[in-house]
């Protein structure tokens, strides 16, 4: 079930009617219920995984909280840990690393049988684990009390509007507002309103038509001219943009309207200044989330410039692979992990006091951002490949097939302005007012105009084909 | 946000209005209007014992008005275009029948492509054209009838989907006109420079369909003209179709399959028989091995209806192979002269099975309720 899809629109009428008129402990069981109708809509097997895997975290936490001493305490974050990155592991990398051992035994000269089953891939597993292991952690570094509630906790591991893919949220935002009565007001409702709106816009309108520019490049065979390519990995950045921020803002709508508010993901990521600056405006959930779960705990910045080099290259590294069990995803993870490490060398060696001063203020930003906006895309290349030969076929292309050919590039051309042109514009304002929603400050009278118009390019140009959200795959 | 919402309203409200006053005047998309129509007719009290049904090959391939001249059967011309499947002709049919008496045989004729076409399908038929859904045709042409419709093939048809997100598009004006406004702002110079052609020609064929309205019920327009010949578009369709075929083989959608065992237990159920003739093709395809290969499978596939359902009969066996006198501006559409002669081949058939079928006539079953 889609958000952009009328079977949700149905779905979400229904549960907000009733929705209203509960109490708060009758809210909260209702949610449950819908979030677990709204998962086992995408496969009633999988629903078993994830009640089992709520159950199995909520008995390890309340027995972790049980605990005075923190050996104990260890052995049960680490059982909790365990379980839930074992769960991921086996639903999600299991065929990965078996089939990588398989190919490379065969190096080898050994053949080793393919695995006799297919493993299911549940939708959302990535997000959903980092959410409990984030309330474990939490729980044992005593940032958060353990819940008592078990309906509570599963609310909190299932929120339908954030469970497929995020805000990865965690237990000292999310829980307080599961706990606690949640007013709606007409202003959360008009937030809400305008939230989902915008992010549907930037599914439909912007990342459903861009995705056939991309994949005029992506899946069809070349060879491709050079700025063919760079109009794809342009349509391609954007698109998933668009996809995953409109998805973020439709859920945070959602949220809204449910009375809760969940955290921002993006914040005009392709006007950052370099990597760490990209990392804190993009998938803002994951990036604190790998910060405060994975580079801290490995030692972040506090034991010297190698040390922090490597936590910063490992931490990029997994996070690539948490996208996905495919090597370009690794690859993706590890050239960001690279940029992370010589953005680091770069500003520790005092390089940058020696280069920035020579250009002023606003053109050296314009300068970063356009240089780390190419770089980035060069990232999604990666990213978007089928294979790390594609990657090297379309680097080929971009490289040394630089010529144009009109024909080939006027509709790519085309299609990225009518689509992402007037996001593109909205995107610059929005920088120089440090705001991702700044056509909220237009005068009222130019805003109801400039909602018929969005409203008018949703249903007129906006694709209908009920495409899934990209990040669903991860 | 006390003025924004007012004037989101209002800015909708005047949009469509707006486009539901002006754009049926320069639509790009005039055949609506024949389907429309032809729905109208069937509202009608028309007391036909032989309805003609089928796409545009049956609407401008059979003379009704001749055909019931020859046969003493009286005849009307319910054919509609392309997108039309065998929902819309049982929607019609039904909607015939609250008016009129059971017919005795419906005459039933489609080009070959018709059959590919799914419930779905937003791809160009023929190939360069404007984008086809039968879904958005079918529903502005049956409305809620058609989504009753789809909803059961869906009950019927669990893996499918069938895109009931359209069901709030034909509510909205510019929801219909979608592909003209569309066209408006991706085209504009192409889309303006056309409209004033296009207005005089809604203009004429308003004037067509309505002048003339006691000869609608015998042709695919009110009156018996038919656009003048014009071969160079038969070989461009020839041409397409050609490729098209070669690129295919032969079948028939899930929804068609669907609406055609839909249809056939209808009328079956209502004792009405069902004569299947073969649509009319340029000859020229007939040298083409590739071509022939593809149409047999379409003659197959219509020989095992017959076969299969004991109501069901073939009134030609192979293609109407039309000469290029014969051709109008598509493959599988004849001009006046073609028209007559493949009317009065499909006459002398029928006049055939009514006198085999003569000795049958009294008894119960086959006896048409007709008066």
């Amino acid at each position: 079930m889609l958000f952009n899809s009328f079977a949700f629109l149905g779905f979400f009428g229904v549960i907000y009617a009733l929705y209203r008129f509960l109490p708060h402990r009758g809210q909260n069981l209702w949610l449950v219920c819908a979030s677990l109708f709204f998962y086992g809509a995408w496969d009633q097997r999988l629903l078993l995984l994830l009640i089992a895997s709520c159950a199995l975290n909520f008995i390890c936490v309340r027995e972790m909280a049980a605990r005075t001493q923190p050996e104990e305490k260890k052995i049960y974050l680490r059982i909790s840990l365990f379980l839930n990155l074992g769960i991921l592991f086996l639903f999600k990398y299991f065929h990965f690393f078996f089939d990588s051992l398989q190919s490379l035994l065969r190096v080898f000269g050994w053949d080793i049988p393919n695995a006799p089953f297919q493993i299911l891939l549940p939708i959302g597993i990535s997000f959903y684990t980092f959410q409990k292991i984030s309330y474990a952690v939490d729980v044992y570094r005593g940032l958060y009390p353990p819940v008592r509630s078990f309906s509570d906790f599963v609310l909190y591991s299932t929120f339908f509007p954030q469970l497929i893919a995020g805000p990865i949220e965690r237990p000292a935002h999310l829980m307080p507002q599961i706990l606690r009565p949640r007013p709606i007001h007409l202003e959360g409702f008009q937030e809400g309103c305008l939230l989902f709106f915008w992010g549907l816009y930037e599914k439909v309108f912007i990342a459903d038509n861009l995705a056939p520019v991309v994949a005029r490049v992506f899946d069809q065979p070349g060879p491709h001219t050079g700025p063919a390519v760079l109009l794809a990995i342009y349509a391609y950045a954007f698109q998933i943009l668009c996809d995953f921020d409109g998805y973020s803002n439709m859920a945070r709508g959602l949220g809204k309207l449910l009375g809760f508010d969940l955290m921002a993901n993006f914040n005009l990521p392709y006007f950052a200044l370099g990597p760490c600056d990209f990392w804190r405006r993009w998938h803002i959930s994951l990036s604190t989330w790998l910060r405060d779960y994975l580079y801290i705990p490995l030692g972040g910045n506090r034991e010297g410039t190698w040390f922090t080099l490597r936590n910063l290259f490992l931490t990029m590294l997994l996070g690539g692979l948490w996208h996905g069990a495919r090597w370009n995803f690794v690859l993706w993870g590890f050239y960001h992990g690279v940029l992370l490490m010589l953005a680091h060398f770069y500003h520790s060696t005092q390089a940058a006091e020696r280069i920035e001063p020579l250009i002023s203020g606003k053109a050296r930003n314009c300068l970063r951002i356009f240089i780390f906006f190419h770089l980035t895309c060069l990232g999604w290349l990666f990213f978007r490949a089928s294979s790390l030969s594609q990657c090297w076929e379309l680097l080929n292309s971009l490289f040394a097939n630089f010529h144009f050919q009109i024909a080939e590039i006027r509709p790519m051309l085309a299609a990225l302005v009518r689509y992402a042109g007037l996001f593109i514009v909205l995107q610059c304002w929005g920088y120089t007012r440090h705001d991702p929603f700044v056509f909220r400050r237009l005068p009222e009278a130019f805003r109801g105009l400039f909602y018929a118009v969005l409203f008018y390019s949703l249903i007129l140009c906006g694709t209908q084909n009920n495409a899934a959200f990209i990040y669903f795959q991860f | 946000m006390k003025k924004t919402l007012p004037i989101f309203l209002t800015t909708l409200f005047l949009v469509e209005s707006a486009v539901a006053l002006w754009m049926p005047r320069i639509t790009t998309q005039r055949d609506f209007a024949i389907l429309n129509a032809k729905r109208e007719l069937a509202h009608q009290s028309l007391d036909a014992r032989l309805i003609i049904m089928g796409d545009s090959a049956a609407g401008l391939g059979v003379d009704a008005k001749l055909l019931e001249e020859k046969t003493g059967l009286k005849t009307v011309n319910l054919a509609l275009l392309a997108p039309c499947n065998k929902a819309a002709h049982l929607l019609l049919l039904k909607d015939y029948l609250r008016q009129n008496p059971k017919p005795q045989a419906i005459l039933l004729m489609h080009a070959f492509d018709i059959w590919w076409r799914d419930l779905r399908m937003t791809e160009p038929w023929p190939p360069g054209a404007g984008q086809t859904d039968q879904t958005d045709i079918l529903a502005r042409l049956f409305g809620w009838d058609f989504w009753k419709i789809a909803a059961a093939y869906q009950c019927r048809n669990q893996q499918t989907h069938v895109p009931f997100y359209r069901f709030f598009h034909t509510l909205l004006p510019s929801q219909n006109y979608s592909e003209d406004l569309r066209q408006m702002i991706s085209k504009p110079v192409d889309f303006w420079s056309q409209a004033s052609k296009r207005r005089r020609q809604h203009e004429y064929a308003w004037q067509h369909m309505t002048k003339d309205q006691g000869n609608y019920r015998y042709y695919l327009y009110a009156g018996s003209q038919v656009p003048v010949q014009d071969m160079p578009s038969v070989r461009r369709d020839a041409k397409d179709d050609w490729v098209w075929m070669r690129s295919h083989t032969f079948t028939v959608s899930a929804f068609n399959k669907d609406s055609l065992d839909q249809f056939l237990r209808f009328t079956a159920k209502e004792g009405i028989e069902v004569w299947i003739a073969f649509p009319p093709l340029w000859n020229g395809f007939r040298s083409r091995p590739k071509a022939t290969v593809f149409l047999k499978s379409h003659n197959f596939f219509l020989n095992e209806l017959a076969e299969n359902h004991p109501h069901v009969h073939l009134l030609t066996e192979d293609f109407y192979w039309a000469k290029n006198a014969e051709m109008l501006n598509s493959v599988e559409h004849l001009n006046l002269e073609g028209q007559r002669r493949f009317t009065a081949e499909l006459a002398q058939t029928i006049n055939l099975r009514i006198a085999k079928a003569q000795p049958a006539v009294n008894s119960p079953r086959q006896q048409p309720r007709h008066p």
